[in-house]
């Protein structure tokens, strides 16, 4: 994982284990992933792109918990209230859609945005909305940016 | 017109489409002998959705239905389009398919039951009513804009309509005499929250030749697939469902809120105990609250995770609660009229008792517990605009966008 400092590494690992079946229910500590969370969004922009570096195309290795604290992130970015942060975090989602990343992580960042991002990502959303593999999540986050937004 | 039916079924038609045009019923078979409905007396009717519920769902439908078609989207090698379908627009074209019965995973409930009401079917819809709360809406508008029966399959309220202790709740509730609820109502427990949660790993695998795969995602997100996502643990993925809570939820709510008077209302404030919840993935959680307006409180436990609900013990309501000059006009009023079951609301166009605007306000009352799971705050709600009050990102589950081509 490039880009991925250790400090982060260590908070993403506090996240659930997936239990026999592969899901999340067994052990699942609130106050622990809270915590971790809370202390990755202490870390900024440069956490929010080294989760981001963490992801991978699905079929192609393991995420499971960097992707779960993703999005746990912009969770507790809003629970915070904070509209700087959040942003700061749609900026950073939206910063990496477009270019190299597999398309399969750029469509789980479009995803966040579907959930999380605001106006200010309209303009690299609306960059994508030709392309054949991304298309139709691209949409979907712009209806909701519209709707609500 | 036979004799003990309200309405033939060349009634039935002309009546519900207001046409004024002749209409030739063909029998279909020879007429049966004594106690068998002829041909010419029972409606055409399709089954869309032939996975675990589907049979018990066309039941339903009553007696006097001849299953014309069937339809899935894992027929799509066996489909010849005649009597077996995998596109449920094939057969809501047909005019001799007078009702339908949809037991399709729920994030196709709303889209279909809305086509086929355009399409002059009357509609029985497996539960959970719906996805998300603005599909029930469409739901409700579809159901006086195109003037069909549309009912859910849950049958508690019916129960619950003939019990005397309920009734009796109802006409409290109802009356509007009782000005602070202190009721509370919890369920606790049997809501299947392990057993219908979603893989947070799930390696891609190849699609089944004989499904159809992208109609299967139909309005919700093309997904790798993973045979998980289909065939019951659906279930488990906020996708197509909402877990446990969704699923079981509205069997055991539904009578409740029929008991309670609040068809035509939700809940003002949510708030749930769970962990943050995956994007993805249903999963654990341990208790949500819902007040509605009048104090009335509902609460969900799962009893699968956390501390349990501490807050607040079980109350019912009582003629006690009212003064002696409003528990006598509790006593005067009359009991509510029976419900109609679905057969009956078909022949006699009356409302049956699980219609649109009561199973939508059911459902969303599980709908608003799981936006405050995922959401992770409290929420307060507006029952009339049915929005989340300041708060964008819950309204975004509030109402969802779809998938292209699909839209509500």
């Amino acid at each position: 994982m490039a880009n991925v400092s250790e400090k982060l590494a260590d908070l993403v690992a506090r996240m659930p284990d997936p239990d026999d079946r592969g899901m999340y229910c067994t052990d699942i500590d609130k106050e622990k992933i809270e915590s971790a969370i809370a202390d990755i969004h202490n870390g900024g922009r440069e956490n929010i792109l080294g989760l981001i570096d963490m992801l991978v195309e699905p079929g192609k290795g393991d995420d499971v918990k960097a992707h779960y604290a993703l999005h746990c992130l912009g969770l507790h970015i809003c629970n915070i209230g904070d509209q700087r942060a959040k942003r700061r975090y749609g900026a950073a989602l939206a910063s990496q859609i477009g270019g190299d990343r597999p398309k399969g992580v750029q469509a789980y960042l479009i995803q966040e945005l579907q959930s999380f991002g605001g106006r200010g990502a309209v303009e690299k959303l609306t960059a994508l909305a030709g392309d054949k593999d991304l298309a139709q999540p691209v949409a979907m986050a712009l209806e909701a940016i519209q709707r609500t937004g | 017109m036979q004799k003990g039916r309200s309405v033939s079924r060349r009634g039935f038609i002309k009546g519900s489409l207001g046409a004024a045009a002749a209409f030739t019923i063909v029998p279909r078979h020879v007429l049966g002998g004594a106690g068998n409905t002829p041909p010419s007396e029972k409606f055409g009717a399709a089954l869309i959705g032939c996975g675990g519920r589907g049979n018990g769902t066309f039941e339903g439908l009553g007696p006097d239905v001849e299953k014309l078609a069937i339809c899935d989207v894992k027929f799509l090698k066996k489909a010849d389009d005649k009597t077996i379908y995998s596109d449920f627009r094939r057969v809501l074209e047909r005019k001799d398919i007078d009702m339908v019965a949809i037991a399709t995973p729920p994030h196709w409930h709303a889209l279909i039951s809305i086509a086929a009401m355009e399409a002059g079917k009357d509609v029985l819809c497996e539960k959970p009513m719906t996805r998300f709360i603005a599909e029930g809406r469409a739901v409700v508008n579809a159901e006086k804009r195109y003037n069909r029966i549309f009912q859910v399959g849950t049958f508690g309220r019916f129960d619950a309509s003939r019990d005397a202790n309920r009734i009796l709740t109802h006409k409290i509730m109802a009356s509007g005499l009782l000005k602070d609820c202190k009721a509370v109502h919890r369920a606790r427990g049997g809501l299947k929250v392990k057993e219908w949660s979603g893989i947070v790993n799930a390696q891609p695998e190849p699609i089944p030749e004989s499904l159809d795969w992208d109609m299967y995602c139909g309005p919700s997100p093309l997904r790798p697939y993973h045979p998980h996502r289909f065939g019951g643990t659906h279930r488990g993925y906020w996708d197509y469902e909402g877990g446990g809570l969704t699923d079981m939820g509205q069997h055991h709510y539904d009578p409740v809120q029929w008991t309670f008077a609040k068809d035509h209302t939700s809940p003002v404030e949510i708030e749930a105990y769970a962990p943050p919840a995956h994007p993805e993935a249903c999963g654990m959680w341990g208790w949500v609250e819902l007040k509605y307006a009048d104090g009335l409180t509902f609460t969900f436990e799962s009893d699968e995770w956390g501390e349990p609900y501490n807050r607040k013990e079980d109350r019912g309501v009582s003629l006690s609660d009212l003064s002696a000059e409003d528990q006598q006009k509790i006593k005067d009023m009359p009991d509510p009229e029976p419900l109609v079951s679905f057969p009956d609301a078909v022949r006699t166009r009356k409302q049956p008792g699980g219609h649109a605007e009561a199973a939508h306000r059911a459902v969303t009352l599980m709908h608003l517990a799981n936006t405050a799971i995922r959401t992770g705050r409290k929420l307060r709600y507006d029952p009339v605009k049915e929005l989340v009050i300041g708060d964008e990102e819950a309204n975004r589950l509030v109402n969802q966008p779809m998938r292209a081509p699909w839209h509500l």
